[in-house]
């Protein structure tokens, strides 16, 4: 899955989340520009991007992670490892 | 239903006793863990939603500490994660004897580690559990800086209801209250999650 299609899929899982249909994610996108989002709903989004995707997110991933664009990236690489 | 002295017994006992969780354990808080305390009291951001404008020392932290010791309705811990690293606090007090209602505050978690597990979360839930099924405390008040979003989120979704605003040194804070209906009808899906992340 292409970076593209990964921002596609988190989309949804997101507005599910944070409970807001009208949410629209760009690669900017990050607890700054979302009202809803602290530790506990980013806790919340983390397992259900892992469940979507099956992957997990390394400490170290997690401790890097600056904004939805790069968390896609991240998902993108692990899928591409997965399928390797 | 406990006494006042029970209660009072049980604050005194637990300031010597750890509570774990699956991610944090909650340590009675030691002068061993000033320095990396301070560490985080004093970054910008703390100052801020804490209203400190000084910067605590460790040799201020000891007053403090020594303080502390004395007052026998507090309850200050330490949360660790389960590799026993520091990484932040949280604190019940002025525990009214007759269960009436306590305070819960000092909470904080190193904004290096705060989004790589649930820590917050399971911080809050074990003080949560403690104030309700250990000292059997009717409502629980927690009082945030008015802009403090990240915390006043998690009061809200942690079942604490907004009462009012209030102010505290001349700043705008939110005044919340969590009695344990409140903070029941939550406590299952922050476990779930919990136990998820825990298991993964």
């Amino acid at each position: 899955m292409d970076f593209k299609e990964v921002m596609n899929e988190l989309q949804p899982l997101f507005r599910e989340v944070f409970d807001d249909d009208n949410l629209v994610l760009t690669t900017e996108t990050s607890a700054d520009n979302i009202d809803d989002w602290d530790s506990l709903s980013h806790i919340r989004l983390v397992v259900a991007v892992e469940k979507k995707f099956g992957i997990k997110f390394s400490y170290g991933e997690l401790q890097e992670l600056k904004n939805v664009g790069e968390m896609a990236e991240t998902i993108s690489r692990k899928l591409t490892e997965k399928q390797s | 239903m406990i006494t006042a002295s029970s209660r009072l017994g049980l604050v005194q006992e637990y300031r010597h006793r750890n509570i774990q969780g699956a991610c944090v354990d909650l340590v009675p808080f030691s002068m061993k863990y000033a320095a990396d305390f301070v560490r985080i009291r004093n970054s910008e951001r703390s100052r801020y939603f804490f209203n400190q404008q000084y910067k605590l020392t460790v040799e201020s932290q000891q007053v403090w500490y020594e303080k502390y010791l004395h007052r026998p309705d507090d309850i200050f811990w330490a949360v660790l994660n389960k590799q026993q690293r520091f990484i932040g606090t949280i604190r019940l007090y002025d525990i009214d004897p007759e269960g009436q209602i306590l305070e819960q505050g000092s909470f904080m978690i190193d904004e290096e580690v705060a989004g790589t597990a649930p820590y917050a979360a399971e911080a809050n839930m074990l003080s949560m559990d403690f104030a309700f099924d250990v000292l059997e405390i009717g409502e629980i008040i927690n009082r945030n800086r008015h802009d403090n979003k990240v915390m006043n989120n998690l009061s809200r979704k942690f079942g604490f209801r907004f009462v009012r605003d209030t102010e505290i040194n001349g700043i705008p804070y939110k005044y919340y209250l969590c009695n344990r209906e409140g903070y029941m009808s939550v406590r299952e899906s922050i476990y779930s999650l919990i136990t998820y992340w825990s298991e993964r």
